[in-house]
């Protein structure tokens, strides 16, 4: 047996659900998941951030500790020379008392190149190694700053006077009882010594030191390289942020040998004058290769978090989005199985039961007596009835696109007249009047004669439904601003005020239309809108409940379009 | 009035087919009926009528693979006819016109009264 198809667009309704549900969806995870989200990356970042201060701490950490075995190291230099300035023996330039006493020290304490004092215009009196030559120490760093200032100042890097070995000095000035400086003593370390120390600093690998003079000139580097010692650093930026009033600080730089470095440095003696500074490298690789960890873990972690919820999500999307297609698809099933069976099941009968009439009522197969004719009439009308609740159900569940629109132009004045001739009988049985009023010349509008003829006819219908025996109901047609409206009037029962939002809603009706009248599908208007917009019209009312109604809609003008 | 012709209706609800075979009669037409296309082809291979009245919803074959047989035998295709539906599909409307309908009816819109005339007037021509 054929099944009729219909003409529904299946896909439609799935479509749009889909598409609705899939982007609320969406929004509320995004809801959720991001703010969560926002905290996570942050707290990698801050702990990222914190991480690396932390190593910057540390590189400074150690390379405090570097510059204090280096202050160790000069740290006796200060006393020792303070001691030895005050020395009768110094004060007198008594040359070779002095030097015995040096020589004496320096056996002693191991640690120092030489020890020695000048003249105010740096002649060397006295001198631990002995002098092979006269040695004059004008020029060199540590003598001048120490007459400039009268104070403990470290030099630079020199070869020494005296020893002629690359050395560091300190010196202190000599003063006479009224305080006038009259020359200068100093100590030299071998810069092999300052090399030596650096080693107990406890450095992690791959850590480089040069320890530089306020010049920039390297004096001693860890691990000690051929030839660097002496030399000068370049005239960059950060040298010279090294040797300015910095007293410590870090920062980051490709090293002469291609390594990245994280650097730190720090004054070695900050109470000397122009105190060496210690400059440490840091592999960064190394240093921040713990941190690398630490955030690809963070990161693999909030990845695999972000995968996880993400998953849920899907499944939880899935299964509110599968439940509820599978819930759509249901109801559209039904709905098709409604039309199909209202369709063709329904209309068959009830098309046999008014053909059966039909004949009946026209005499065949042989005549009826009247009254059974009145029977048989009575009987029609009903069937009549019927076929229209179907046929308006059928339309309505295909959401008025079921039936073909031929949209042409129309004269709505002769349909209007014509509705109203079909429904004289109707009007006449309540006694009530219809006064219509429909001018000459009103052009045509743009519609479907059959379907206009529904809407006309369903308005006049109610309207007399629902007017009282003896009303009037005023059918009226004019051409307002291109457009032709059409009203009508009742002085019935009205539709109460909170209700009117409702009345074009199918299966709607009043509360007070359903107590006069209790039969009656309220699809009716339902219908008529559908109708109306279809052909591109509009359709409204005016009410007040007790007194009356006012339908009216409006069609555009066919030569308009 | 209609010279004696025979027509052919195909239908399977029994009340309509009474209808149907009242109406014609009345109008002085042979009647033939017939429940399924099985048993309408049997019939029109038998003997070919004036018109058939064809269902579209009946039992093996439906109504239009019985058109198409009425198209291909010899017997019946010139014979008129005019298919029958409660429903009123453009699609089947085209299918019908392409499989060479003479016309296409919406029983459920139409009295049968209308049905006897639209009968007629193909019968006339």
């Amino acid at each position: 047996m054929g099944r009729p198809r219909n003409n529904l667009a299946k896909g439609t309704v799935r479509a749009r659900a889909r598409s609705g549900i899939r982007a609320k969806a969406s929004v509320l995870v995004l809801l959720i998941v991001l703010p969560l989200y926002a905290l996570i990356v942050l707290n990698i970042r801050n702990e990222y951030v914190q991480d690396r201060e932390d190593i910057f701490a540390e590189a400074s950490r150690l390379t405090r500790v570097v510059a204090k075995t280096q202050s160790d190291l000069t740290g006796s230099f200060q006393p020792l020379l303070v001691a030895v300035s005050r020395l009768e023996e110094v004060r007198a330039a008594d040359g070779a008392a002095c030097s015995a006493l040096f020589a004496d020290l320096l056996k002693r304490s191991g640690q120092y190149l030489n020890i020695g004092a000048v003249t105010a215009d740096g002649d060397v009196f006295c001198s631990a190694v002995p002098l092979t030559h006269p040695a004059n120490v004008s020029g060199l760093a540590w003598f001048e700053r120490t007459m400039a200032t009268g104070r403990f100042s470290a030099g630079d890097f020199e070869v020494g006077k005296v020893t002629g070995v690359r050395s560091f000095s300190f010196g202190y000035p000599v003063l006479d009882d009224d305080g006038t400086v009259t020359g200068a003593v100093y100590a030299s370390l071998d810069l092999g010594a300052l090399e030596g120390v650096i080693g107990s600093a406890g450095l992690p690998a791959g850590t480089v030191v040069n320890e530089v003079d306020r010049n920039g000139t390297i004096i001693a580097r860890y691990p000690a390289i051929e030839g660097l010692v002496g030399k000068r650093l370049p005239d960059e930026p950060v040298v010279r942020d090294v040797l300015g009033p910095l007293k410590e600080g870090t920062f980051t730089a490709t090293g002469l040998d291609g390594v990245a470095r994280l650097y730190a440095f720090a004054q070695v003696d900050p109470a000397a004058d122009s105190s060496p500074y210690v400059i440490v490298g840091f592999d960064r690789t190394m240093l921040f290769q713990q941190l690398r960890r630490t955030l690809t873990f963070n990161i693999l972690g909030l990845a695999a978090v972000t995968l996880i919820v993400l998953l849920m999500a899907y499944e939880g999307l899935k299964e509110v989005v599968i439940r509820r297609m599978e819930a759509l698809e249901d109801v559209e099933r039904l709905r098709n199985e409604f039309i199909s069976l209202a369709s063709h099941q329904l209309r068959t009968p009830i098309t046999s039961v008014r053909w059966l009439l039909e004949l009946l009522l026209g005499g065949k197969p042989s005549p009826l007596t009247p009254e059974q004719a009145e029977l048989a009439a009575e009987a029609k009308r009903s069937a009549d009835r019927l076929a229209r609740l179907v046929k308006d159900l059928v339309e309505v569940e295909k959401g008025g696109l079921g039936a073909d629109v031929a949209t042409g132009p129309v004269d709505a004045a002769a349909v209007v007249a014509s509705v109203i001739e079909g429904t004289r009988a109707v009007a006449l049985k309540k006694k009530v009047d219809i006064e219509a009023a429909l001018p000459e010349g009103i052009p045509p509008i743009k519609a479907d004669a059959v379907l206009l003829r529904e809407v006309v006819e369903n308005l006049l219908v109610n309207a007399l439904q629902y007017s009282p025996m003896h009303a009037t109901v005023k059918v009226t047609l004019a051409l307002r601003r291109r457009k032709v409206r059409l009203e009508v009037s009742d002085g019935g029962i009205g539709i109460p005020l909170r209700e009117q939002r409702h009345v074009f809603e199918r299966f709607y009706r009043a509360s007070n239309a359903r107590e006069l009248k209790g039969e009656g599908l309220g699809l009716g208007l339902h219908l008529s809108k559908l109708f109306v917009e279809r052909m591109g019209g509009m359709i409204g009312f005016v009410s007040k409940e007790g007194t009356g109604t006012t339908f009216w809609v409006e069609f555009p003008l066919a030569k308009d379009l | 009035m209609i010279d004696k012709k025979r027509i052919l209706v195909v239908e399977d609800n029994a009340s309509l087919r009474l209808s149907l075979k009242v109406a014609f009669e009345g109008t002085g037409l042979e009647v033939e009926l017939a429940e399924s296309g099985k048993e309408a082809l049997d019939l029109a291979a038998a003997r070919p009528p004036d018109l058939v009245l064809l269902d579209l919803f009946i039992p093996e074959p439906d109504g239009f693979r019985v058109l198409e047989h009425l198209r291909a035998d010899g017997r019946t295709r010139d014979v008129p006819v005019v298919i029958f539906s409660v429903l009123s599909q453009p699609e089947d409307r085209t299918k019908a016109k392409m499989l060479g309908a003479t016309d296409y009816l919406v029983k459920s819109e139409m009295s049968v009264a209308d049905v006897v005339e639209r009968v007629g007037a193909i019968l006339r021509k």
